[in-house]
């Protein structure tokens, strides 16, 4: 009896950790599984807006520049041939906008990235809805949500057309491949302001972000996300290749006031999207 | 020993056997659960590698077939009538419906040698399987011609045949290779978009008063005499072969396109517009835009929209073909209209003629004409030396005793520098002032040229006599004929109306008191057109006057004008070397050698046959489109059997049209030089290429080619590209991501 008892415990233990050692290896596959899922969707969204980027000299963008160097999480606003939200007599045009939202009383939204994707209508289909408009009226003025990390485009939730895209992805950056130097920049030399923004200045944008999964996430408070995120250092002309990611691993491997079990699951992910017509 | 009984050992077996089964089931859901999701990753991470897969393939396509055309324009030169387009193949065979806009197609067989013999296109066409292409997509752009003639169906004619794939294996495509090589494969069309009217420039609007017929919106002289594509007449456009395209289609488009520059009043799509009579209303606003304010010419490529904002709304362009083909079914006009309208065009506004060593990269501004008027202050003076290599000279007064004739105001034609004048029309390589530019083209010389000197100038005279209007006259004696100085002569224009002539002016005589005037205007010729204002276009220097004899013997021989309706013409590279538009690269004009009749019928509905059609009820009346259409029937037939190689060519082009009302005179017969002159260009290959591909493998085993071939990922592009012919340069592109 004794010995069939010790069996069966050393069964039961075995067993245990057994179930044990799947259930996190599992666990450990599905953050992964979790970040990776993030990351391919939010890119190829990206991809797809991207891929239909209105590209002309006189429509304006909102994008990173030398005038508007945005610190920290970066945005992007530009016109897209890609369908959006609530259009009346829809164009195929949209205005496209991405931010992780930094609005520490939005509990939903809170350091997850959001995409803007605002459909428009067809040129004088109406006095009130806009629809694609040409220099000089610019986007962020007509649009001024494209400049907030935290503001709606229409205060009626109902109406508004940001969504969350990312709810792990805490850090958003992106910088260039310059056309005429071939060079990786945080933003071409000629970019000095908004209204000097030709996109045809860049071959491709390369886009930056890091994930946490939704365990993890559980383990940090909003403002050590808030914290986290900041600790990953903007992109900067002498990186290479990337150096971007390598830097921010480091940061994120110097992180010592934050559970470690949490850290260690930042996921970071690095992309190219080529926006030239070559 | 005590045994348990069977019932309770069984009992004990089985409850084990349940917890054992429970562990194996918790167990297996954990893996089944991981593996699942594994999996579906693993699926969603195959399908964004394959699309990202298709979309390097289809731009390497795209890279191989642009190369293609460049490898072609390095291999023709020199450039003449074979080869200055691009080659075609895959076009139907003579006799079914002809497809003007197609160039060619991935084709077996094709000079490329690198086409297999598989067809894009379903086999057999009523079932078509994954991967083929079915006629329909293949025409979802519009630029075959449809087999329906109502509806949005895009199936093209019949003898519509789907390009053939090219097979990609890694080291590159192969007619013919093992199906275990292929790893993925792109078929393609290119359409001849430059030939087409660019929908962002061309087309103008219809007022529509209550009860009767949309006429235009604009004076029927502005789009009579031309000068810009916007001025085509698009209800000349066909959408089946018995409709043409509504004025409210046209509408839809004009007041989408030009919102804030027209103000249209409705809404999209249903716009109306001013009646072309109101001041200051739709027709002056847009005259204004597209032909310039005031009308002597234009800085504006067209290349970027109108700045102008009404009501916090600006113009727009088509950014996509798909926005255009959103936009028609939006507006419910004919998709057959589509064949015609494309959205994008460049043309570098630089001559393709060429005589001796003379290098022009730029066409000579029209407008610099507005600056040669007498007596001319500040800036201008130096601006008329530059462009015209003139001088101002004040008249001097006559006197009674000795009697001494007074010397009117008038230009010595000193060249671009200095103030000696010129015994000859100076030697240039590049940038040529107005003199120079016209010996060029008459004679065919850019060296030093003493022998016609006289000839040139009096016909640049009666070129600025044409140009300007009555006031501009010396101040001294009253003369509006332009007088030309220079060493050992002079040269002079010709005006209808001269207050110095004393017939038909009334003039005391002698004229001007005391004792006349030397040189004196030449006498009147009753026939002779005056416009007495800017010229449009080029093609409107064919009413100046030309002094020498020839090349203008029939049939109109008095008054001799500036021949562009032989087509032996040694005016005619006039028409290719001044423009009204001063853009260095610019938007909206269309190729000369197009093979759309469409396309040249709407460019020539409208014109103004003569100068005598201006009034609110034009006499006679501007060509109507059936007449446009025999005449550009008749050019297409030229181009096809002679393409052209310049704008020179209208001379040529417009001798073949041989019906009324362009055959009445000479000045009927350059309607077609007129029109044409400003909105054609031959230097560039305006392309679409529509490229479809398709990675995957062929399975294993596979023995041929024939066999399904196992679709992974596919893209589709459309590659709007603008190359030069002449240089082989890529002046403009845009790619477009076609999202089905």
């Amino acid at each position: 009896m004794l010995v069939a008892i010790s069996v069966l415990t050393l069964l039961v233990l075995l067993v245990t950790q057994l179930v044990r050692s799947a259930a996190s290896t599992t666990t450990l596959g599905h953050k992964r599984n979790d970040a990776d899922s993030q990351a391919r969707s939010l890119f190829e969204r990206l991809a797809l807006d991207l891929a239909q980027l209105v590209k002309r000299s006189d429509v304006s963008y909102y994008l990173k520049n030398a005038g508007t160097p945005m610190p920290g999480n970066d945005l992007a606003g530009f016109y897209s041939a890609v369908p959006g939200y609530y259009p009346t007599t829809p164009s195929p045009v949209s205005v496209v906008a991405y931010r992780v939202n930094s609005d520490s009383s939005n509990p939903v939204a809170h350091n997850c990235l959001e995409r803007m994707g605002k459909g428009l209508d067809w040129n004088g289909a109406s006095a009130a809805s806009v629809p694609v408009l040409f220099l000089p009226l610019t986007l962020h003025e007509t649009w001024p949500s494209v400049t907030s990390s935290s503001a709606y485009d229409d205060p009626d939730p109902a109406k508004r057309t940001y969504e969350i895209i990312g709810p792990q992805v805490f850090r958003f950056e992106y910088y260039y491949l310059e056309k005429t130097t071939g060079a990786l920049v945080t933003y071409p030399g000629a970019w000095t302001s908004l209204s000097t923004v030709e996109i045809g200045d860049a071959s491709a944008i390369m886009v930056a972000i890091a994930v946490i999964d939704s365990k993890s996430k559980a383990l940090l408070s909003n403002s050590q996300i808030t914290t986290l995120g900041e600790s990953l250092p903007d992109y900067g002309s002498d990186l290479g290749p990337g150096q971007l990611l390598a830097r921010w691993q480091s940061a994120l491997d110097g992180i010592t006031n934050m559970p470690r079990a949490a850290i260690s699951h930042v996921r970071l992910y690095e992309r190219s999207f080529p926006i030239s017509d070559q | 020993m005590t045994c348990l009984p069977s019932s309770v050992q069984a009992s004990r077996n089985g409850s084990a056997l349940v917890i054992v089964l429970a562990f194996v089931v918790l167990l297996s859901g954990l893996l089944v659960a991981y593996l699942t999701r594994a999996g579906i990753d693993r699926q969603l991470a195959q399908a964004s590698f394959h699309d990202t897969k298709s979309d390097l393939l289809a731009r390497s396509a795209l890279d191989i077939i642009v190369a293609d055309f460049k490898q072609e324009i390095g291999d023709g030169t020199p450039v003449t009538p074979a080869n200055i387009q691009p080659r075609r193949w895959g076009t139907p065979p003579p006799g079914g419906t002809p497809f003007p806009n197609l160039i060619r197609r991935s084709m077996q067989g094709d000079p490329t040698g690198q086409t297999s013999s598989l067809s894009s296109g379903p086999v057999p066409s009523a079932n078509p399987k994954r991967g083929e292409i079915i006629p329909a997509r293949w025409n979802s752009h519009y630029l075959l011609p449809r087999a329906s003639s109502s509806g949005n169906d895009s199936t093209p004619v019949s003898n519509f045949a789907a390009p053939d794939w090219v097979l990609v294996t890694p080291q590159g495509p192969n007619p013919a290779p093992s199906p275990s090589a292929v790893i993925g494969r792109y078929a393609y069309a290119v359409y001849d978009e430059g030939g087409m009217l660019d929908v962002n420039t061309a087309g103008f609007p219809y007022h529509a008063a209550p009860s009767q017929s949309p006429t235009p919106g604009l004076p029927l002289n502005d789009i009579g005499r031309k000068g810009s594509v916007a001025f085509a007449d698009l209800r000349a456009l066909p959408t089946t072969t018995t409709a043409l395209l509504s004025a409210g289609g046209v509408n839809a488009i004009v007041g989408w396109r030009n919102f804030a520059t027209v103000r249209p009043s409705a809404v999209f799509p249903n716009f109306s517009f001013d009646s072309p009579v109101v001041p200051g209303g739709t027709g002056t606003r847009f005259v204004n835009y597209f032909a310039g304010n005031p009308s002597i010419g234009l800085s504006q490529g067209f290349r970027t929209v109108s700045p102008t904002v009404h009501l916090n709304r600006t113009d727009q362009a088509f950014v996509t073909r798909t926005e255009l083909i959103k936009l028609q079914r939006e507006a419910g006009f004919g998709a057959g209209a589509l064949q015609y309208l494309g959205t994008f065009s460049c043309e570098r506004n630089a001559p393709t003629w060429k005589a001796g060593t003379a290098v022009i990269t730029q066409r000579f501004y029209i407008g610099h004409l507005n600056l040669v008027t007498p007596n001319p202050t500040g800036p201008r003076v130096a601006d008329i030396q530059k462009y015209f290599g003139l001088r101002w000279i004040d008249g001097t007064p006559g006197q009674a005793s000795p009697p001494t004739p007074a010397v009117p105001g008038h230009w010595q034609y000193v060249g671009t520098s200095g103030n000696t004048m010129q015994d000859r029309i100076p030697a240039f390589t590049n940038d040529p002032e107005f003199f120079q530019l016209l010996n060029y083209a008459i004679n065919r010389t850019n060296g030093d040229d003493s022998s016609h000197l006289l000839t040139t100038l009096s016909v640049g005279a009666a070129l600025i006599d044409q140009y300007d209007d009555d006031p501009a006259a010396d101040p001294l004696t009253g003369t509006t004929t332009t007088m030309i100085e220079y060493s050992g002569g002079w040269a002079v224009g010709l005006e209808n109306l001269d207050p110095a002539r004393a017939s038909p002016s009334p003039a005391p005589s002698p004229f001007p008191q005391p004792a006349g005037m030397s040189p004196t205007p030449p006498p009147a010729i009753p026939a002779y057109v005056m416009l007495n204002r800017p010229f449009r276009n080029a093609g409107e220097f064919g009413y100046a006057f030309r002094a020498a004899s020839g090349p203008t013997p029939t049939p109109s021989p008095n008054p001799k004008t500036l021949d562009f309706f032989t087509p032996t013409s040694s005016d005619a590279p006039i028409l290719d070397l001044f423009t009204y538009n001063s853009a260095p690269l610019r938007s909206g004009t269309v190729n000369l050698n197009t093979q759309n009749v469409a396309v040249l019928t709407a460019i020539l509905t409208g014109a103004f046959q003569t100068e005598q059609n201006v009034g609110p009820a034009p006499s006679p009346s501007p060509v109507a489109s059936p007449a446009a259409k025999s005449a550009a029937t008749n050019i297409v037939n030229a181009t096809t059997s002679q393409a052209a190689l310049s704008r020179a060519d209208l001379a040529r082009l417009s001798s073949s049209v041989i019906n009324a009302p362009f055959t009445t005179n000479e000045e009927t017969r350059e309607t077609v030089a007129r029109a044409l002159s400003e909105v054609t260009q031959i230097r560039a290959w305006g392309l679409l290429i529509d490229v479809i591909t398709q990675t995957g493998r062929y399975p294993p085993g596979t023995t041929s080619l024939t066999q399904p071939f196992v679709v992974e990922g596919e893209k589709r592009y459309w590659l709007h590209i603008a190359i030069d012919r002449f240089t082989g340069q890529v002046i403009d592109r845009q790619l477009e991501a076609v999202s089905e």
